[in-house]
C-alpha cells in the first residue's frame, strides 16, 4: 500500500470510525477503538514505496484477536501482526522471551540468569577455568550487585523472572569479577562463575553452535545472538574499538574503551534483560559479551555495545566451550 | 578510501583534540558503503556545536556524526 493509505487506515482504526463493522464480524466484546494491548503502526514492506499497517499485540483476548482480523481485512491482508507480549523499560522486568525466562535444564546460552540479589540478564556463555572448572560466562553486573561476596548465589532464572535461593534454581556461584570500575576507563563488564556440580548443561549456542573466536571484528560485519528479553536477533556491527562509551549503572555511570557498537537488523537488537549475551558472527564465531545499550527515543536508532570477547576472556582467564 | 590504520590514527588525532565534551558519547571506527574505514564520533544530540566542533575529516579520513543518545546497562 501507498504510505498515504495505510496513514488513513491506521487514523480509522484509532479512532474506532470502523466500529460497526468491527461489531459485525462477531467481536461482541469490541467497542470502538483500538482495544488495549493493541498498538498500530506503519512498517515498510519489500520496497521503499510499499508500506503495511504494523500492529502488534501485547495480549492475545477475544477483543484484539477480532481487532486483528478485521485490521487485517481493511489493508487487505498487507498487515504486518506480531504478538509481542508485554513491553517493558531498559531494566529487566517480567516480560522475557517466555520459553528464555523460566527455569531451564539443562541451562544453555541465552536463559535467564542473576545474582540472587539482583534483576536477570543472560547466560552468555559456558567455558573452563585455570583449574578446568565449568563457568557460566555473562556480565559483573548481572553476576554481582555492588555489595556482592565471592561464592554469592547465581540463580537461573534471575530473580526478576522468579528465581529463588531456596528453590532448585541456585545454579552456580561468583567466582570472578572483570570492570565496573568508576574510577578509570574499562575494557569489559564482565564475570564468571562455577557450575553446581549436579547441574546439567548444554553447551550449544541455537543456531550452529559456537565455533571458534573472531579476534578482529570488522564494522560491516552481520552479527547474532540470543537473550533472555529480546531472544534471537540479528545485527550489523557499525562500529568498532569505540571510546569514551558512558554507560549508565543505576545512579553511577562508567566509561568503557574499545568497545563495540551494533545495530540491529530488523528492529532493536538488544533490550533490558539481553545484558551478558554471547554475540557470534556468521560463521559461529564468538565476537563479543553484550552490556549496554541507547536509544534517542523509543523505536529508533537503537544501538548496542559489547565488549570484545578476547579482552573478556583474557580479563576472566578462561577459554569458551566450543561445539563439539 | 581510508584503511582501518589511517582511520585508526585519525581517530586517535581527533579524540585528543576534542577532549571531553559535554555531548560527546564515543569516538570508533566504521566504515562507508564502499568498505572504506571512517571515524564515528557518537554523540548525545547534533546541535549547530557539534557540527561546529567536529570536522568533516582527519587527515584525509572522513568523520561521520551519530546521534546515539544516553547508554545504560541492559540488566
Amino acid at each position: 500500500m501507498r504510505i498515504e493509505s495505510v496513514r488513513s487506515l491506521k487514523e480509522e482504526l484509532c479512532a474506532g470510525c470502523v466500529d460497526a463493522s468491527v461489531r459485525g464480524i462477531g467481536a461482541a466484546a469490541f467497542s470502538g477503538a483500538v482495544p488495549r494491548g493493541v498498538a498500530l503502526g506503519l512498517i515498510q514492506g519489500g520496497n521503499r514505496s510499499d508500506w503495511r499497517l504494523a500492529l502488534r499485540l501485547q495480549r492475545r483476548s477475544e477483543q484484539t484477536l477480532a481487532f486483528m482480523e478485521r485490521a487485517t481485512s481493511l489493508a487487505s491482508g498487507e498487515v504486518d501482526a506480531r504478538f509481542v507480549g508485554s513491553v517493558h523499560g531498559p531494566r529487566a522486568s517480567g516480560g522475557g522471551v517466555p520459553e528464555l525466562a523460566t527455569r531451564i535444564r539443562p541451562l544453555r546460552p541465552g536463559v535467564s540468569i542473576g545474582h540472587y540479589a539482583s534483576t536477570a540478564g543472560t547466560l552468555g556463555a559456558f567455558a573452563y577455568n585455570a583449574s578446568e572448572q565449568l563457568v557460566i560466562v555473562s556480565n559483573a553486573h548481572v553476576l554481582c550487585v555492588p555489595r556482592y561476596s565471592m561464592g554469592d548465589a547465581i540463580l537461573q532464572p534471575g530473580p526478576t523472572d522468579g528465581g529463588t535461593a531456596r528453590a532448585n534454581d541456585f545454579v552456580a556461584r561468583l567466582s570472578t569479577v572483570a570492570g565496573l570500575n568508576a574510577d578509570g576507563v574499562n575494557q569489559v563488564d564482565a564475570a564468571i562463575a562455577v557450575v553446581e556440580p549436579d547441574v546439567k548443561v548444554v553447551i550449544e549456542h541455537g543456531f550452529g553452535g559456537l565455533r571458534g573466536i573472531d579476534l578482529d571484528p570488522a564494522s560491516g560485519s552481520r552479527v547474532w545472538k540470543v537473550g533472555r528479553t529480546t531472544g534471537f536477533t540479528r545485527g550489523v556491527i557499525r562500529a568498532v574499538e569505540v571510546d569514551g562509551v558512558e554507560v549508565r549503572y543505576g545512579e553511577r555511570t562508567l566509561v568503557f574503551d574499545n568497545q563495540i557498537e551494533i545495530g540491529g537488523l530488523d528492529g532493536a537488537f538488544s533490550d533490558g534483560g539481553d545484558s551478558g549475551s554471547l554475540i557470534l558472527d556468521s560463521r559461529g564465531r564468538a565476537l563479543a559479551l553484550l552490556f549496554a545499550g541507547a536509544s534517542v527515543s523509543a523505536g529508533k536508532a537503537a544501538v548496542t555495545y559489547a565488549n570484545p570477547i578476547s579482552a573478556v576472556l583474557q580479563e576472566l582467564g578462561v577459554r569458551l566451550v566450543e561445539s563439539a | 578510501m581510508a584503511t582501518l590504520g589511517e582511520a585508526r590514527e585519525a581517530k586517535s588525532t581527533l579524540k585528543a583534540s576534542l577532549g571531553k565534551q559535554a555531548w560527546l558519547r564515543g569516538i570508533g571506527i566504521g566504515s562507508d558503503p564502499s568498505g572504506g574505514a571512517v571515524v564515528r564520533v557518537n554523540v548525545v544530540e547534533d546541535t549547530d556545536d557539534v557540527r561546529k566542533i567536529v570536522p568533516t575529516s582527519v587527515r584525509g579520513v572522513a568523520v561521520e556524526i551519530h546521534v546515539v543518545g544516553d547508554a545504560k546497562a541492559l540488566a
